[in-house]
């Protein structure tokens, strides 16, 4: 899934009026300055890109977009309709995982004569949307119009690794179309924010559940994410299956196929207990609920809570059915496996040699090889498989900047690491400790899998830190 | 009169013209084979068809046709051709080693032999720099200059076990079939595969060696090396490891469960000699023949599956001599089996679910690069060992859509853990948990962190599914399963 990059402009008005009767003049250009990490020598930058997208107009004075729009955004400028004028903004709230943000512009005579624009509802199936946006291919806002083709679960493709209620459109959504609303009854149905190579008419919009979802979280002042209950959910329409867990021949019911070790789930849900109603919303037997009129999967409705709230569940276990309540919390343990922002990564340099955390970042810009196989299996399924050996957060020798106290090492980077001196390493402290604890002449570093190993003269290793930090223009050891 | 008189002397001058094209003599040594075999289909295990592949060989002594063991597995007719060109004779295979991936085959008609002369075999091969490549093409002998790159040593084509190789250069196309490797009149090798211009040669030492302790009856197969080691190019790791004199030696990392002895190898041995052998810090040994190779030729230099040699290694600051027993290499000693050769392809299923066990023959179907390409879990099972409770792996390949398994049809390539409580590592362990239903149920349990981690059946139905399912999807039978394999069997 490729992402766009969009934007556009408007403005008049500060009333915080119902519907805006010319929405596009709220809808604006948003130019993003980044600069992304390079994940093998952390303490580096890429250069400086520039990317457009389109954002719109909302209350509190608040101008929302697509995260991707603004990620690793170093300097963030806005025009509005027709005017010549950028304006500088600031991020107030991101969420990277529905892929949705908020700016805030210093300039307070931006929003003079800007109308807010409206949320409305999702919208139906074959209804007609028109999108507002500064997509590539022109400098002025573009207008198109299509029907809303299907309402389903997709993935986001910002972080990767999370899927929300997406509706896909006929109408043209292309890059720097990103961010832009899309309009219907002049109130925003959805925002612009990705489409598929190769699928002719499709582009995708985020619908207002998701968008409210996002206000709402951050009326407390902070992000907090959507809960997840982590929970493998099978649809449960074999007969043999039924009878076996006594259930009724009918088309109610999805199994708990499994469930990952949060103690908030485990507590209240059991492997095979067969969910019948979630959050009031009654569950097909094909793990499906009925969503305003639309089929879709359960895990809406498991993402309709804030963090911290309860769901009522009613399931189906031993026989009878036991109505639960479901408490629900952001998860976040698999960050790693999915597309990282705003933290630069953590880092150690010691002797040349650079650790950093494991993540999807690091390993997407390895040749793929055999190496990196041990590496994928750590991040992304060891804690299904063997969660009692999960460590925090694996450690890597990335890479080994060339000096003589380290040249005679074999081991030159992309490589998992086990143990230093005999200490196991679970975090990147645990690094910087087992380096600072040493008392023998030597430090010994071991890999996984295999077992490898590789010594380096402790005193030496000391001494050149300075050199090789100056050497590689290093202006700090750690970023922790 | 005259006139035919004519004729008969043009002919005569034709063929005397023609007689004074040089006769090369591997035109009476060097057979084409004509190979044909089953070829599994692993997505419909019960169907059978058949492929053709043609290569090369060379008379020896003893009326013998030398070639690769390629292509050799699972066949149902060989033939050879003489002089590149006419009649097809059937052949017989008479021995074949995939692990030394050596193959003997003989002719039983009188007739096939007159003319044919058994190659010489090279001494050594210390002067390379006359070597050509000789194949039939076309009816006709192409012989080719091979350029001389080096000698090393690197895991067969369709073997784990490393062994000698010599690398050549030329502009001959589509080597590695058992193209005979020539120089001054006599056998240096034969070819085992190619890469753009360069070809592997193994030379004909080995085959020598091979034959003569075949012939003895000593041949036992090919031994290997079990542990893994690294080089100790960098002097700290001397230091460590408590050795104060001239470098020397590798180090092991790591020595698999099932080889640990209580007198044998430890990880963080240091070796320093292998069969009478130094070993540098590269991991290199100097041999007689052939010059720096890596220590894994010794285990096939003079030696065979089952010998014992001895490894002098640094422990504890003091050197310690092990004898070393060599592992029979076979491709049942791994979980996942590398090759399955001459066994037909198994499978068990039950109620439309299909089952089948996971090999290196199943991964690729992904293609030979299926480390890459297939679901990655399933390649990731490569890097990891048997254990007590699993010498095997049995996946639920597909499932054959009927009303028993609604709800079931697709789901696939998911690695079975227990069924009916039962461990599965093979499907002789499979049929026999379908024998104990639970409740008149049968419970499939798939590995932790699969997409699915249980389905159900009414075994029942299953059952009474079964014949309906085969008429519909064309099966012969239910399952097709050999006894179990073990490594050394």
């Amino acid at each position: 899934m490729k992402r766009f990059l969009a934007c556009l402009l408007l403005g008049l008005s500060l009333t915080m009026t119902a519907s805006a009767a010319e929405p596009e003049k709220s809808v604006v250009q948003v130019m993003t300055f980044s600069q992304s990490p390079d994940w093998i020598a952390p303490w580096r930058q890429s250069q400086v890109g520039r990317g457009t997208g389109t954002g719109f107009v909302i209350k509190g004075k608040k101008i929302m977009t697509n995260a991707h729009v603004i990620g690793w955004g170093k300097q963030i400028l806005i025009k509005r309709y027709q005017d010549p004028r950028p304006y500088r903004a600031k991020v107030a709230f991101v969420s990277h995982e529905c892929d949705l943000a908020l700016l805030e512009v210093e300039d307070q005579d931006f929003f003079s004569g800007m109308e807010a624009l409206q949320i409305g509802d999702l919208p139906e199936v074959r209804s007609t949307v028109t999108t507002m946006g500064y997509p590539a291919g022109g400098e002025q806002i573009s207008f198109t119009r299509g029907v809303v083709s299907r309402i389903e679960m997709q993935q986001y493709v910002h972080m990767g690794n999370r899927a929300f209620l997406t509706v896909q459109t006929d109408a043209a959504i292309n890059p720097g179309n990103s961010g832009g609303p899309v309009i219907q009854d002049d109130k925003v149905v959805g925002v612009a924010f990705q489409g598929t190579p190769g699928l002719e008419n499709t582009g995708f919009f985020i619908p207002p559940p998701i968008i409210n979802h996002f206000l709402k979280d951050i009326e407390d002042g902070k992000y907090d994410g959507f809960p997840r209950a982590g929970i493998s959910i099978m649809p449960m329409q074999n007969p043999a299956f039924r009878k076996l867990l006594g259930l009724p021949d009918n088309d109610v019911g999805a199994r708990i196929d499994d469930i990952l070790a949060i103690k908030s789930t485990t507590d209240v849900l059991k492997p095979d207990d067969v969910l019948l109603e979630v959050g009031g919303y009654r569950v097909g037997s094909d793990a499906t609920i009925l969503y305003k009129n639309n089929r879709v999967s359960l895990s809406v409705a498991f993402q309709e809570p804030q963090h911290g709230e309860s769901i009522p569940v009613k399931v189906w276990r031993d026989g009878k059915e036991v109505t639960v309540k479901l408490p629900l919390f952001v998860d976040n343990e698999d960050l790693p496996t999915g597309n990282q922002y705003d933290v630069l990564p953590r880092y150690y340099v010691y002797g040349g040699m650079v650790f950093t955390p494991l993540s999807m970042d690091y390993l997407r810009r390895l040749p793929r090889a055999g190496s990196t196989a041990a590496m994928l299996y750590e991040l992304s399924y060891r804690r299904r498989e063997k969660p009692e050996t999960v460590r925090d957060e694996p450690i890597v020798l990335s890479t080994v900047m060339a000096h003589p106290v380290n040249a005679n090492m074999q081991v030159r980077g992309a490589v998992l690491v086990d143990k230093i001196n005999g200490v196991k390493i679970n975090k990147l402290e645990d690094v910087i400790r087992a380096f600072a604890d040493a008392k023998t002449d030597q430090h010994i570093l071991e890999f996984l899998p295999k077992g490898g190993f590789e010594c380096i003269e402790r005193k030496d290793a000391d001494a050149a830190n300075a050199e090789i930090m100056k050497t590689y223009n290093i202006s700090s050891d750690r970023r922790l | 009169m005259k006139k035919l008189f004519l004729i008969c002397l043009t002919f005569l001058c034709a063929l005397s013209g023609h007689s004074q094209v040089a006769h090369n003599p591997w035109e009476d040594s060097i057979v084409t084979v004509e190979i044909t075999r089953q070829r599994y289909d692993l997505g419909q295990p019960w169907t059978r068809q058949t492929a053709t592949d043609v290569k090369n060989a060379v008379v020896i002594e003893g009326k013998e046709i030398l070639t690769t063991a390629e292509f050799f597995n699972d066949v149902t007719l060989i033939r050879v051709q003489r002089n590149g060109r006419g009649r097809w004779w059937t052949a017989k295979l008479k021995w074949a080693d995939y692990h030394a991936n050596v193959a003997l085959l003989s002719v039983d008609e009188a007739e096939f032999w007159p003319g044919l002369k058994a190659a010489k075999f090279a001494n050594n091969l210390k002067d390379l720099s006359m070597v050509q490549v000789v194949r039939w093409k076309n009816g006709n002998l192409e012989t080719r200059k091979g350029e001389f790159n080096e000698f090393t040593v690197r895991e067969g084509k369709i073997s784990f076990v490393p062994s000698t190789h010599v690398i050549f250069s030329s502009d001959i196309e589509g080597l590695g079939w058992a193209e005979a490797v020539v120089s001054d009149g006599k056998l240096i090798g034969l070819t085992t595969s190619s890469d753009g211009r360069k070809f592997n040669v193994t030379p004909v030492q080995f085959y020598k060696r091979i034959l003569e302790a075949k012939a003895k009856g000593k041949f036992t197969g090919m031994g290997y090396f079990a542990f893994t080691w690294q080089q100790t190019l960098n002097p700290d790791t001397h230091k460590f490891l408590g050795w104060k004199t001239d470098p020397k030696g590798v180090v092991i990392i790591d020595i698999p469960a099932h080889e640990k002895k209580p007198d044998g190898l430890k990880e963080r041995d240091l070796i320093l000699k292998v069969d009478g052998f130094d070993i540098d810090i590269q991991g290199d040994y100097v041999d007689p023949d052939y010059g720096h190779l890596m220590l894994e030729n010794l285990s096939s230099r003079r030696h065979w599956a089952g010998d014992t040699m001895k490894l002098v290694v640094w422990r504890d600051g003091k050197e310690v001599t092990v004898n070393y027993t060599l592992p029979k290499a076979d491709y049942a000693t791994d979980l996942i089996p590398k090759e399955v050769f001459d066994r037909e392809p198994e499978y068990l299923m039950t109620g439309g679910l299909l089952f089948q066990p996971l090999d290196g023959a199943y991964l690729k179907r992904w293609g030979a690069d299926w480390k890459q390409r297939a679901p990655f879990r399933l390649a990731y099972y490569d890097n990891q060992s048997k254990s007590e409770e699993r010498a095997g792996l049995i996946l639920l390949t597909a499932v054959l859509p009927d009303p028993v398994n609604i709800g079931y049809q697709d789901y696939r390539f998911i690695v079975v853990d227990k069924v009916n409580g039962k461990a599965i590592s093979n499907l002789t362990e499979l049929g026999a948990a379908l024998e104990q239903p639970k409740d008149g149920f049968h419970v499939f349990e798939f590995m932790e962190g699969s997409n699915i981690q249980k389905i159900v059946l009414d075994a029942k139905q299953a059952q009474e599914a079964s014949s309906r399912i085969r008429s519909n999807y064309g099966i012969k039978g239910d399952r097709f399963i050999l006894p179990v394999k073990t490594a050394g069997q």
